[in-house]
């Protein structure tokens, strides 16, 4: 029976557990992934729309960026938990409560830096010339062609920039992520969360290697992207 | 114009306030004796209630009080935090303090003790652990709660089984609200936590995990070793060990 002895070394790490990394790039790639779809529409329909509430949806989007992530976290909570507006109805019709799993971790990096994407794009649209899109309408484009063909490829720096920092953006992510998706090691433990629960616990050199990796690799990423805008 | 001057008696009225708010206060005699307490969350509400009754008798002395989980409070002392006493629900953050030679040995004692049980909105035996969706403990790397719960899982044979479900909470009152705002199922937490809760409390084996035996010491860079060691005397009188019956320990 294992007493004393297997309760002290419960504390000590066996061998290095990646999980982190690989926990981080696959839910700040997906997270991304959905703010470059969803982040650049809600730009376009706000730099080339006018409707009523239209102050009122650049406001609403541009808060999670402002309010700290803690709060963000918690209203994500309010929204999302077992009890919440959303969450009850999600689990009285399948069982499943989006709290404590990595979609949550997902949903909370997008929320953080969404806000960062609509900034940038929408100032990238904005600063594209609309005779150039009127040009397309008058040669028979809809308006859909006319974006994908006209303004997506004439913002194309403005776009990646706010790809590149809404990804930086998720992969630092901590606040929200804690708590609405803990911090599980290999379910919800990203590289910031990993960081922070291997010094909590006086693992310095886990600390240590971790924040080398997460350094190493935010370097490369900026530097990739930033090397692809401005080959053109 | 008028707003440069405006600005002017407003800097000047906010210094006058700055400047009476330090002239005002007791000078040094007067000025409360304070010592910082950090403590395992588990003991929050026992030791306020000792701390107001101790601050009753002696209005001289202010006791602040830092709650948390015993690694994240043992982590804070080890950078450097001014604290005056520590104490833990495990000897092992004690004696990381102790190999680090933070604390004062002699006056390291054990003061009182707890147990381990499993809250959750029915009763359940540990063979119902395994129909349930996720089990909340205290992270093992820094809540002694939670290393109790997992060695008792280890021993009851059932770890590897409820490992996929475990939830990690922050510290064991975080434990207690996970189970409480129905986001996990059920959690462990000790018999102390479960007294202002409404939910059902399962009690399990306590011989399938090492005994809770809580220690207290005094930091060595205390700057206030006496009135430290007044109040450890005062959590170990018959008034102290009657509170701590009162919120379930012992």
């Amino acid at each position: 029976m294992r007493g004393e002895l297997y309760f002290r070394n419960t504390v000590l790490d066996k061998q290095m557990d990646y999980s982190p990394l690989f926990l981080s790039l696959w839910v700040s790639v997906l997270a991304t992934s959905i703010i470059a779809i969803l982040g650049t529409l809600i730009a376009y329909v706000l730099a080339r729309k006018r409707f009523f509430g239209r102050t009122m949806l650049d406001a609403f989007t541009t808060l999670p960026m402002i309010l700290p992530p803690t709060v963000t976290g918690y209203y994500l909570i309010i929204l999302l938990g077992k009890n919440g507006i959303i969450g009850n109805y999600i689990y009285k019709l399948t069982g499943w409560s989006v709290m404590f799993t990595w979609q949550a971790a997902v949903i909370a990096a997008t929320a953080v830096a969404i806000p960062i994407m609509i900034k940038s794009a929408k100032a990238a649209i904005e600063s594209v010339d609309l005779e150039y899109e009127k040009a397309a309408f008058t040669l028979g484009k809809s308006e859909i062609e006319t974006f994908f063909l006209v303004t997506l490829p004439l913002a194309k720096k403005g776009l990646i920039a706010g790809l590149v920092l809404s990804f930086a953006r998720a992969l630092g992510e901590f606040g929200a992520t804690i708590m609405i998706a803990g911090n599980i090691p290999g379910k919800t433990s990203t590289m910031p969360l990993a960081i922070y629960r291997a010094f909590q616990s006086g693992e310095d050199q886990l600390a240590t290697t971790l924040v080398i990796i997460l350094t190493v690799v935010s370097i490369a990423v900026i530097y990739i992207t930033t090397r692809i805008s401005r080959t053109d | 114009m008028k707003t440069k001057s405006l600005l002017t008696i407003f800097l000047i009225a906010a210094m006058i306030a700055a400047v009476s708010g330090c002239l005002s206060e007791k000078s040094k005699n007067t000025k409360p004796a304070e010592i910082t307490f950090s403590a395992t969350i588990s003991l929050s509400d026992a030791l306020k209630d000792m701390g107001t009754e101790f601050q009753k008798k002696h209005p001289e002395i202010k006791i602040n009080f830092n709650f948390g989980a015993s690694g994240t409070l043992e982590k804070q002392i080890e950078q450097g935090a001014p604290v005056d006493m520590f104490a833990s629900a495990s000897q092992l953050e004690m004696d990381s303090l102790d190999e680090k030679g933070l604390i004062i040995k002699s006056t390291r004692t054990n003061f009182t003790r707890n147990k381990l049980f499993i809250i959750a909105p029915s009763r359940l035996t540990i063979k119902e652990l395994k129909n349930l969706d996720k089990i909340a403990i205290g992270d093992p790397k820094t809540v002694p709660a939670g290393r109790y719960a997992q060695t008792f899982m280890e021993n009851a044979g059932v770890y590897e089984m409820l490992k996929p479900k475990l939830i990690f909470a922050e510290n064991v009152r975080q434990v207690l609200d996970y189970v409480e705002r129905g986001e996990v199922d059920a959690g462990f937490v000790y018999f102390s936590d479960t007294i202002k809760s409404n939910l059902s409390v399962s009690p399990i084996n306590d011989s399938l995990y090492p005994p809770i035996v809580y220690p207290i010491a005094i930091i060595n860079d205390s700057q206030q070793k006496a009135i430290s060691q007044q109040f450890i005397e005062y959590i170990q009188s018959n008034e102290g060990r009657i509170i701590f019956q009162k919120y379930g320990f012992g």
